[in-house]
């Protein structure tokens, strides 16, 4: 203690920075009046001295505090704000107390106070001091002492307030007093009230209006109206009446009106929420609020305010005076773990408990920051009904209070809340809690994700105008949210506040999140499903058949998929939408992310401007299950309330998942609606003046390679291509006509060879004609012998046309407005001459269909029989925006005819033009020929099965390929579905078909592709980034080019680079149905679902292996064998002490209480003989011990014989022996117990019934059924121990194999069958009988 | 003999029907020793005699004849006084009756033993009969017949549909044959 320095609140303004000090840290309370006394005389010396910090002192940062080296204390006098004349709130806004010692004036917060220190001189022993502004700060005062403490008030004497000097006595009538335990505590409000005669002489702030403004705050008593408190005349005896050990019950709720000056006085009321209180002096006053009249008590110049302990204290006093109206109102007390939006929300404890202080009268305490433990009394207790997170809102209310009841160190932050002055505050204060707190997240997440992109004016708003945000809550929130305000008044004496908090009416709120948050939450997703793949795994002990298919023999990872509803994850997309210069993707992006998107039904006219929101959708993560990242696995919960208030960001970890959201466009609702966007459509593309088109089919698309690992310095945009067949017509499309019929009368040919046609666009009818281009002239003239051929075409769209592409569907008829752009040049792409035409931004390609000589009766019918055409062609109405049971969405191809933008009609009306049409139909027929057939699985097993390829003999019989050379094989497009995705080990063929992968990725894909029961593989590159989205178990996916070739005599269909892969829809396929596919559906429907989990397991590990291949199999291999019992050459048997439990009377005998630590058995499959070793319940099921032991056995012959179960006899011979051994050399067949030896632990010898019994149990276990054994192979060394004499090799041949049981069950004879039948037809394979398809494309890949 | 040769091949009636040899010692065509074999199939006819029964089992692609010994009944019937059967022959012949009475009519049953000869017709010596209450087993028999043939025995099993043997070709049903 000795030479502490008084510090000056001068100093700690000059230093400006959080400062923490102490007199002496081993004070304690017993030694106040010593230190006092003490200090007493260093008084003087204020702010003399060395300074508080050293020069050479290390700098430590601005926002940490520091404690002084030195022991210091402060001197000076804790008062009310306002007291001495000054403003009545601090520089923050708050009504609190202040510390001055001459030098300065801080705001001040004392824990433990005592209220008879406020307007001393005291001395603060241990304290923190934050800077809030340049000359502001708050002293916290931990510690403090009285100079003097003779100087208190008398001992018997109740603290009250004011604390004037010197102190009055209190003559107040009990009429003029209220007393009770006080409840709430309103904050400071101003009221505006007109000056009357003898009225209140308020603070006038309106210099120039009408009226002025009150400043006070309301106080809840709840008081006693027992006989005894009533029958007190003054003060005095309410005091002692009070003191009494009178039960009292304080429930009637009165109202006191603390006005002007004891305004001030709200610091020291607050600190006495509990305590029984009086308060005298006071005058009563009708207020008029929400159109009622109620009386309340008004303070005047003559109110004393009188502590009276707490209301334990006052006998038993029954603590129904706590503000209990409706039941979710109560206290908390937490440690405030975070305090986001300038403290409108605390975080507390960490634990999903968020304190929302979102009001407009609430008072912040100072000290209220991170690390500080806080008591906040009068607070409703919510539970939102959010549906992406579950949390505890505390709503504070008029009558909350916060105490700080430990002050923290760890944080320096003050947090003010002040500047709320704008239209978006106002709203959310009109909002219900729940609304409010999730109004705060939105705006917290609008500002991450449009920082940058929009101006913090355009998110929030001003004064004056609305911003984004307040648009969004308005569009979200139903209009039955907003409340209308009502005065402190009338909020304070509102009795039910639960209805604030309730939503459970309401829809839920779905929240928007940065997409940062987003993508990590579908990281989060990921990672707990495969870890809980990897648990399912685990219990199961070995490969869960959930992540993994048996496929060449081998175990693999199974692609795996999980699908989530917009509903289920409670999360709302929004952002703009663009396509991704890098990877050609159709992207939803913000300022912190981007995420995948697939529309089927996009139009390729949309602006990247507009900001849409996207409610439902469907998440879709596609992924392998092979790895799991730790650093992801450690990542925070991203949707977490606390992320959302504060930057996240996604941990750098590999993931391999593919996240993409799927909509409709109609899903999409604009929210910046101050954007004007125009469709580009085809009326004005074309203009006034007559327009050119070329006739189009797209033939094949070439996957767009975003870039190459290799260059991707260099080629960061790169192009896309497409093949097409150009039609030797062109479409010249003329005036505009508004009816259909008007139009196809008026329709005349302008040369004899021109067809005139119309053109139905979405909103127009054009018509037009088709004008043979000078190849479909020759070919009028050579049509005797047709050679003529289709013009191919190379479409290659540039990166900011790269959406055009991506709607692009193969087989389709588009028309594309001619242009310098379409260069014809001869270029030797494919073996086939052909020109190129670029598409740009500004190029337009539209989506056509050709109907000949159907005449469309109007122009509205159109859409109607476009509608219904689609349902018939498709795979079901997409009209009503809901997929097919099951059908999880569709992709492009599916959509198309949805979206086509022009259907352009033909004629026949007139004779003349029908040669015409008839050669425009042959054209269209031979550019439909030019698509090549797309193959079903069915369709393309049974081609191969009778016709096969031309094999040129390229390839070399070792499977290495010619360097420079290419394999030669058809080109084929397929169409099936998908049932199982694995990644597979490059094989040693796959060597030859490196070329195909290098840089697009370094694993091979396997695709399972199905139809009925028959399937074929596909390999390939895997490369996420080229495959599209939803390709994976469940897809129904046409492959367009893949090579089929013939390798080792089998076929095999593998993608190359020029393979397009078009996801026609996606099916939602559970685990485990999918992994049982291969059931009919009798008999899965047939059987109970435990029946069908247990042969599911079986049948998860592949066909059985034959006991006579075992020899090839290095040891702990693991196998499975199809076998039955031969014999049994080793039991033990052992006597089991049953658990108590209980058992059915039927259990009794059927389940002995047999113990068999070891067992060796003999098994036979047909294909030779093994050793088996077995234990406890995996012997028993050898031995077929349970069926066994109900079995009767009968001793003696004729009148004397007996009967007695197996089971029984066993369980009386280990009781009488403990333990059985049965040894059997060379257990055989036909002999099977001629060399059995028993041998018994007891001193007693096994009767010769007894080994009978023995002997029928493993008689038995011979005749039993076939079971399923797996376990792994044993060497010698392994073999269990057997007694020190014996060796089991002496039991039985050594040339036998010795496996160890790890798992035995009863077959399922049709499972069996079912894994032999594919193991049989994979030997077998594609028939190898070759002959010639129709056609043959050589194939000259890229080499990339 | 080794564990090749002991086990019990899973045999169709026809491959069965061709084995080459004589007595307890056969083989395969493709080279492998025989001695036991086991078959699934159904009962198609069924003969009592005094010491055993006769039955023929037909799997689809003939009828093998079997025979089950019954000796142990009468020995286990022996009058008082007569000599004591070895007690591992009794605890054998316990289980016979149950296997002749698994052995019914039309029943689908699975049948193990040994191969013998008898007046120079080959014919299973039942040592065990289970009955199959599923009838997949017989498909299983069936493709573990052709497993075997092409991974054991040397030498695929020739296509099918086969010539059917002498010793029956159509499967009878119990109630053709009552």
């Amino acid at each position: 203690m000795e030479g502490a320095r008084v510090v000056a609140i001068s100093e700690l303004l000059q230093i400006g920075r959080p400062l923490t000090g102490a007199s002496s840290l081993s004070l304690r309370q017993n030694e106040r009046r010593a230190s006092a006394i003490f200090l007493a005389p260093s008084h003087k010396q204020k702010g003399e001295g060395a300074p508080l910090l050293g020069d050479g002192e290390p700098v430590a940062p601005l926002h940490a505090f520091r404690p002084l080296n030195i022991p210091a204390v402060l001197v000076g006098t804790l008062g009310l704000t306002g007291d001495d004349g000054s403003s009545r709130i601090c520089s923050s806004g708050n009504h609190c107390f202040c510390f001055s010692d001459g030098s300065g004036r801080v705001c001040c917060a004392v824990l433990d106070l005592d209220m008879a220190i406020v307007g001393r001189e005291i001395y603060v022993l241990a304290w923190n001091f934050v800077p809030i502004s340049r000359d502001g700060g708050v002293l916290e005062v931990i510690k403090w002492s009285l100079p003097d403490q003779a100087s208190k008030p008398g001992n018997d004497a109740r603290p009250s307030v004011p604390l004037h000097f010197p102190r009055r006595e209190d003559r107040s009538r009990v009429r003029s007093c209220a007393w009770g335990v006080l409840a709430a505590v309103s904050p400071v409000f101003s009221v505006p009230f007109s000056v009357q005669h003898g009225g209140f002489q308020g603070n006038a702030r309106d210099e120039t209006g009408d009226g002025a403004y009150l400043e006070g705050f309301i106080v809840e008593l709840s008081t006693c109206k027992c006989d005894s408190c009533g029958k007190a005349r003054s003060v005095k005896e309410l005091h002692h009446c009070l003191l009494d050990q009178k039960v009292h019950s304080f429930d009637n709720p009165v109202f006191v009106y603390f006005r002007e000056p004891c305004s001030s006085w709200r610091p020291i009321l607050s600190k006495l929420l509990g305590d029984v209180v009086t308060v005298s002096g006071l005058k009563k006053k009708y207020i008029s609020a929400g159109g009622l009249e109620s009386l309340i008590f008004v303070t005047t110049e003559r109110t004393i305010v009188h502590e009276n302990g707490k209301p334990g204290d006052c006998g038993s006093a029954e603590r129904s005076a706590l503000p209990r109206k409706g039941s979710h109102v109560g206290n908390y007390c937490g440690v405030v773990t975070g305090v986001f939006k300038n403290g409108t929300v605390v975080e507390l404890d960490r634990k999903n408990v968020w304190l929302l202080l979102a009001g407009p009268l609430l008072d912040l305490p100072h000290s209220l920051r991170v690390g500080a433990v806080i008591t906040v009394k009068n607070v409703l207790f919510i539970r939102p009904s959010f549906p992406w997170i579950q949390i505890l809102l505390l709503g504070s209310f008029i009558k909350t209070s916060i105490e700080v009841k430990s002050f923290s160190l760890i944080d320096s932050r003050c947090h003010s809340m002040r500047q709320r002055q704008s239209l978006l505050w106002d709203f959310i204060y009109s909002l219900p809690f729940y609304a409010r707190f999730w109004a705060l997240l939105v705006t917290s997440s609008f500002q991450k994700k449009f920082a940058g992109v929009l101006s913090e004016k355009e998110i929030l708003g001003t004064k004056k105008k609305e911003g984004l945000v307040e648009n969004y809550c308005k569009l979200s929130l139903p209009s039955s949210t907003v409340e209308h305000q009502i005065g402190a008044f009338e909020d304070f004496c509102n009795h039910d506040h639960s209805s604030f908090g309730n939503n459970s009416n309401d829809v839920p709120l779905m929240m928007v999140v940065p997409l940062s948050n987003f993508i990590g939450k579908c990281i989060t997703i990921w990672m707990s499903t495969l870890l809980k793949m990897q648990a399912d795994s685990e219990i199961r002990r070995e490969n869960g058949y959930a992540s993994h298919v048996f496929c060449e023999e081998k175990y693999h990872h199974r692609m795996t998929r999980k699908i989530m509803s917009s509903e289920e994850l409670g999360l709302v997309l929004v952002g703009f939408l663009q396509v991704s210069p890098s990877s050609g993707r159709l992207q939803l992006v913000d300022s912190t992310g981007c995420v995948d998107v697939v529309m089927p039904d996009l139009s390729p006219n949309f602006d990247p401007r507009i900001l849409y929101e996207v409610k439902e959708y469907t998440l879709v993560l596609d992924g392998f299950p092979l790895q799991l990242d730790p650093v992801l696995l450690r990542q925070s919960d991203p949707l977490s309330c606390r992320s959302i208030f504060q930057h996240f960001q996604v941990k750098e970890g590999t993931h391999n998942v593919m996240i993409y959201a799927h909509f409709n466009a109609r899903n999409l609702r604009r929210l910046n609606t101050s954007i004007f966007h125009s469709v580009v459509t085809v009326d004005d593309a074309m203009g006034s003046i007559d327009a050119d088109f070329y006739l189009l089919l797209v033939t094949h698309k070439l996957p767009h390679i975003p870039n190459f690992p290799d260059h991707s310095k260099h080629l960061n945009r790169t192009s896309a291509f497409a093949e097409a067949v150009l039609l030797p017509y062109n479409l010249i499309i003329k005036q505009k006509h508004q009816d259909f019929q008007h139009a196809e009368d008026s329709m005349q040919p302008r040369t004899t060879d021109d067809i005139p046609c119309l053109i139905t666009f979405t909103n127009s009818t054009r018509e037009g004609y088709l004008v043979p281009s000078n190849s479909s002239r020759k070919e009028k003239i050579s049509s005797s012998n047709g050679k003529q051929d289709l013009q191919t075409i190379l479409l290659e769209f540039k990166p900011e046309s790269i959406n055009l592409y991506q709607l692009l569907c193969i087989g389709q008829y588009y028309i594309l407005k001619s242009s310098k752009d379409l260069r014809y040049r001869t270029e030797h792409i494919m073996s086939v001459d052909s020109a190129k035409a670029l598409i740009s931004s500004q190029s337009h390609l539209w989506s056509l269909d050709l109907s000949v000589g159907q005449l469309l009766l109007a122009h509205t019918a159109r859409c109607d029989q476009l509608s219904e055409r689609s349902s018939i062609e498709n795979y079901g109405s997409h009209s009503s925006g809901v997929c097919e049971s099951g059908r999880l969405f569709h992709h492009y191809a599916d959509m198309i005819d949805k979206r086509l933008d022009a259907h352009l009609y033909l004629s026949k009306k007139e004779n003349r033009l029908l040669n015409e049409i008839k050669l425009l139909e042959n054209f269209l027929i031979k550019a439909h020929n030019m698509l090549g057939e797309v193959y079903s699985v069915c369709s393309l097993i049974e081609i191969t099965s009778s016709i096969s390829l031309p094999y040129s003999g390229i390839s070399s019989p070792q499977g290495k390929f010619p360097e420079g050379k290419f394999p030669e094989g058809k080109l084929i497009s397929l169409r099936g579905s998908i049932t199982d995705v694995h990644i597979s080990q490059p094989r040693d063929s796959d060597s030859r078909m490196a070329w195909s992968y290098k840089g697009l990725g370094d694993r091979t894909l396997c695709i399972h592709v199905c139809e009925g029961h028959h399937m074929v593989k596909v390999r390939g590159a895997f490369c996420k980034n080229v495959h599209p989205f939803g390709l994976g178990p469940g897809a129904n996916v046409t492959f367009h080019r893949v090579l089929m070739l013939l390798n080792s005599g089998q076929y095999e269909l593998v993608m190359i680079p020029v393979s397009c892969l078009v996801v026609n829809y996606v099916e939602r396929l559970d685990h485990i149905l999918h992994c049982c596919r291969n059931f009919p559906p009798l008999i899965r429907s047939s059987e109970s679902s435990s029946d069908l989990d247990a042969r599911i397991e079986s049948s998860r590990m592949g066909s059985s292996r034959l006991i006579s291949e075992l020899i090839h199999y290095s040891d702990k291999t693991k196998v499975r064998l199809h076998c039955r019992v031969y014999g049994t050459f080793l039991l033990l048997l052992e006597d089991q002490v049953p658990k108590p439990k209980r058992l059915r009377p039927a259990q009794r005998f059927r389940i002995p209480a047999v113990r068999i630590p070891l067992a060796g058995f003999i098994i036979d499959d047909g294909s030779s003989l093994c050793c088996c070793w077995a234990d406890s319940g995996r012997a028993k099921t050898m031995l077929q011990l349970e069926e066994s032991a109900c079995q009767s056995f009968s001793s003696g012959h004729g009148d004397n014989q007996t009967q007695v179960t197996v089971g029984y006899l066993l369980k009386k011979m280990l009781k009488n022996h403990r333990r059985i051994t049965l040894r059997n050399f060379g257990a055989k067949v036909d002999s099977p117990l001629v060399d059995a030896t028993f041998s018994v632990d007891s001193r007693k010898v096994l009767s010769p019934f007894d080994q009978d019994a023995l002997k029928f149990v493993i008689l038995h276990a011979q005749n039993g059924p076939n079971l399923n054994v797996a376990g792994h192979v044993l060497n010698l060394e392994e073999l269990p121990c057997l007694e020190e004499d014996l060796s089991a090799t002496d039991l039985v041949k050594k040339s036998m194999i010795h496996v160890w049981a790890t798992e035995v069950t009863h077959a399922s004879p049709l499972v069996e069958a079912r894994n032999l039948m594919n193991e049989l037809l994979e030997v077998v394979g594609m028939p190898e009988k070759p002959r010639t398809l129709k056609k043959k494309v050589q194939v000259r890949a890229f080499s990339v | 003999m080794g564990p090749t040769e002991d086990a019990h091949v899973k045999l169709l009636a026809r491959e069965l029907l061709g084995l080459a040899g004589r007595s307890a010692s056969f083989c395969m065509a493709g080279g492998r020793a025989v001695s036991r074999a086991e078959a699934v199939g159904v009962v198609v006819a069924w003969e009592r005699r005094e010491k055993l029964i006769r039955f023929l089992l037909d799997d689809g692609t003939g009828c093998i004849p079997c025979v089950l010994w019954l000796n142990h009944r009468l020995l286990a019937g022996r009058p008082p006084g007569a000599t004591a059967a070895p007690r591992q022959s009794l605890a054998t012949w316990r289980a016979a009756p149950g296997h002749a009475s698994r052995a019914q009519m039309g029943a689908l049953v699975r049948v193990r033993g040994r191969l013998t000869a008898f007046r120079g017709t080959l014919q299973l010596t039942v040592g065990g009969v289970v009955a199959e209450r599923d009838p997949n087993a017989e498909a299983l028999h069936w493709l573990q017949c052709l497993r075997l043939a092409r991974r054991c025995h040397g030498r695929p099993t020739p296509p099918y549909p086969i010539n059917r043997s002498a010793t029956g070709n159509k499967r009878k049903t119990p109630s053709e044959d009552g």
